[in-house]
């Protein structure tokens, strides 16, 4: 490992989103080096589990960090974490990808269950002290995903990691338009009621 | 739109999925005040949140990493002036890289390999528009980046133009050697525009580009400027909306109409073949 890296990591741990932000606005590269250590791992998930190949999925990786590296001042903190900012825009750029060249035969990889089954063995590219929290809080929404019913998981799946519209969950599980979206919103609304629960537990415990 | 329409349409609105016009009247009825679907929208906010945070993370190899860096940096290098907060520490990736003169040659050549790849796609998408619009002779449409008409400093930027489903080079028929070209990419939704050889605008024109289609109508998106040596250069957002043509006009500068005047100079024109 180099100098230059172990530098690297040292920052991805003792910097907090808000100020990458701010130090990629005013085009610091170091900042945007940090955010890929972050979250690049999660990025190329996402894109793996909706592009047809990796090299396609790489691409869209990089295109994401360029776009962020380009326009980090759309960013909104108030309309979430700007992990869900990374990994949305790659969930979307990943389909406009896949859109474009029109492929037909898109991954399937079950990503909720890979998260449940095998999330401790891959690595997150944090410091051991982000990592060590990450780990934690990924374990509750593992737990909460759990206690869903089979029906809001498979559509969550759908939705979030197969780069689904709801149009399309509701074709694909023959379900009314009407259905879906109101399956995925009390899923994603018992998730939360979950967490919080699962939360309190670990408090008190 | 009732706050039941509203909240059905939040999970689609957060995950950047509605159409613009769900999306703006979404944003109005939240902007308006309304704080149950404030509520609601918090609530699913922290759901998506946390529902991203379970996602595994793949390991990216440090080259990869590099790779990244590199591509995106280096599309403003020379635009941007860089701050240094965070590379006061020793020898950061993209410093190293930018020093490397083999990484320049390097990415010197990616980009010439780029261009020779995108030239002949480019090509043809003129040739399509210029068969489905019958006005447009074939002579006219089927003008490439490489024209000795665009002189060498504008037939490719150190920008990245892999996702650009468009590049076409047009004029009126018989107006004359096209002056420009506008790049549509569908994937940054930028729209850049390069036009030379104009003349400083008369006293109360302008040079103007405009987007048309049956989802944006007429828009005019930007008042561009034209530098001591005739070139124009300009990157804009694309806004919401499907459209057909970007196309740059000189117009009278005090009355801006609401769509292109018919009797203005045309200095390039292009034909978005896609919908968002």
């Amino acid at each position: 490992m180099t100098e230059c890296s172990r530098q690297a990591e040292t920052w991805a741990g003792e910097l907090p989103d808000e100020e990458i932000v701010r130090l990629v606005c005013r085009h610091d590269e170091s900042a945007l080096a940090v955010l890929i250590q972050r979250y690049g791992g999660q990025v190329q998930t996402v894109c793996k589990s909706i592009c047809s190949d990796e090299l396609e999925a790489n691409g869209v990786v990089s295109d994401v960090f360029w776009e962020f590296w380009r326009h980090a001042e759309l960013f909104q903190p108030h309309r979430g974490s700007l992990r869900s900012y990374l990994l949305t825009m790659a969930r979307s750029r990943s389909i406009d990808r896949m859109r474009s060249v029109a492929s037909q035969s898109r991954q399937r990889t079950k990503f909720i269950d890979a998260t449940i089954n095998h999330s401790k063995e891959l690595s997150l590219a944090d410091s051991p002290e982000h990592r060590a929290v990450s780990d934690e809080n990924a374990e509750e929404v593992q737990q909460a995903l759990c206690q869903l019913s089979e029906l809001q998981r498979q559509m969550l799946e759908l939705a979030f990691f197969d780069g689904m519209s709801h149009r399309e969950v509701a074709s694909a599980l023959q379900i009314p338009l009407g259905t879906v979206k109101t399956h995925i919103r009390k899923g994603l609304l018992r998730l939360r009621f979950l967490l919080s629960e699962l939360s309190q537990t670990g408090k008190h415990s | 739109m009732s706050c039941d329409d509203v909240q059905d349409l939040l999970v689609e609105y957060l995950m950047g999925e509605l159409d613009s016009q769900s999306l703006a009247s979404v944003e109005r009825h939240l902007a308006s005040g309304c704080n149950q679907c404030q509520a609601e929208l918090q609530a699913l906010t922290q759901s998506v949140d946390a529902l991203w945070q379970a996602v595994p993370a793949q390991k990216l190899s440090e080259e990869f990493q590099r790779s990244i860096l590199t591509r995106a940096c280096s599309a403003t290098s020379s635009e941007i002036t860089k701050h240094t907060t965070l590379a006061s520490h020793p020898a950061s990736i993209p410093q190293r890289l930018y020093r490397n003169p083999f990484a320049q040659a390097l990415l010197a050549f990616a980009a010439g390999i780029l261009f020779m790849m995108y030239m002949k796609p480019a090509a043809k998408i003129a040739d399509d528009f210029a068969a489905s619009r019958p006005p447009v002779t074939k002579a006219s449409s089927n003008v490439n980046l490489a024209s000795p008409q665009i002189p060498a400093s504008l037939q490719m930027s150190e920008k990245r133009y892999e996702s650009t489903q468009l590049v076409s080079l047009r004029r009126k028929p018989g107006s004359g050697e096209p002056r420009g070209y506008v790049l549509c990419d569908a994937l940054t939704r930028e729209i850049h525009v390069f036009c030379h050889g104009l003349q400083q605008p008369p006293s109360g024109m302008q040079y103007v580009l405009w987007l048309i289609g049956p989802g944006i109508e007429f828009r005019a998106v930007d008042r561009l400027d034209v530098d001591a040596e005739g070139v124009c250069k300009a990157a804009v957002r694309w806004p919401a909306g499907d459209f057909r043509f970007a196309t740059v006009t000189l117009e009278t500068s005090s009355k801006l109409n609401s769509k292109p005047s018919n009797d203005v100079e045309l200095v390039s024109n292009a034909f978005a073949p896609f919908a968002r």
